[in-house]
């Protein structure tokens, strides 16, 4: 059985128009928020990657080298093999097996 | 919704339905817990607000406030607990910044009087006059008013009444003891003819 209190607060109960008044601005403020949610879910994960590509470069996208500059590779002479041995495994001169 | 899935979701839990729309985003969810608990908000809000207008824009921030913020409810309390924490925080809230009150509770602070040691049965505001007892609560400081209407309408438990309000048990148990006593001399200031009897059943 209700108490006095209970029935105080019944007396300010909401009539239906308001009540569906309102549902309607909070549902419509809900169906804003979950559009607007899978618009981050879509877009940001593509955003962030552009932006990482742009900060860091590419290989396509980096600047070009000239040959002989600080951060050149190597210059290697006609002739000799490259650093690691050549493409058929054979070890260089300076390698201790060869002395 | 279909139907069907309408009468479904009429069937689910608080914890179900919460559960279904932080998964899908699915707003029917969200609107069946709505519906659920839109009425007994908006009666809360215009206990504590005494405005129709100011009551309609309460329910609609409370009802995003609770949309925004609910992939933080822990199920450490019930879902209406959680509700009726956030609906009693933002009336006192609200009411605090337009009339510029600088005391939500009565006598907040200090020991309290040899009078008011004596405590006040439930039965005396119980059985008070429903009109009479309308007019003693809108004389109540508003922390006063959520903290008897937490406990005499919504039957809180103390500790849920704590945690609603940021105060430990034995606070709210003194508050609760001094909202009586308050809502006791008020009616005895415009009921006089008619006074409370304090050793009521």
């Amino acid at each position: 059985m209700a108490n006095n209190f209970q029935l105080w607060q019944g007396d300010n109960e909401c009539p239906d128009e308001i009540l569906n008044e309102i549902e309607q601005k909070v549902v419509h403020q809900a169906n804003t928020l979950s559009l607007f949610g899978r618009v981050i879910e879509l877009f940001v994960p593509n955003a962030l990657q552009t932006a990482a590509h742009l900060i860091a470069g590419s290989k396509q996208s980096g600047p070009t080298r000239r040959n002989g500059g600080r951060y050149s590779g190597p210059v290697i002479p006609e002739g000799r093999p490259p650093a690691g041995g050549g493409a058929d495994g054979r070890l260089l001169p300076s390698d201790p097996d060869t002395i | 919704m279909s139907p069907t899935a309408v009468k479904k979701a009429k069937e689910y839990t608080d914890t179900e339905l919460i559960a279904l729309y932080l998964q899908e985003q699915n707003t029917a969810y969200f609107t069946q817990l709505y519906r659920r608990y839109a009425s007994k908000v908006f009666a809360k809000c215009i206990s504590m607000l005494g405005d129709e207008g100011l009551a309609r824009d309460a329910t609609q921030d409370i009802f995003i406030k609770i949309l925004l913020n609910l992939s933080k409810f822990t199920e450490q309390s019930s879902f209406s607990t959680w509700v009726y924490s956030i609906t009693y925080n933002y009336c006192i809230d609200l009411i605090r910044k337009k009339k510029k009150i600088p005391l939500l509770y009565t006598e907040d602070v200090g020991k309290i009087s040899k009078e008011q040691e004596v405590e006040i049965p439930d039965s005396v505001l119980l059985e008070m006059k429903q009109e009479r007892l309308a007019k003693v609560l809108d004389r109540l400081p508003p922390g006063d008013k959520a903290i008897l209407m937490m406990k005499y309408i919504d039957d809180l438990q103390i500790k849920d009444i704590g945690e609603t309000l940021g105060k430990t048990e034995s606070a709210i148990k003194m508050q609760i003891m001094r909202a009586k006593h308050k809502a006791q001399s008020i009616y005895d200031e415009m009921y006089g003819h008619d006074p409370i009897e304090g050793n009521g059943n």
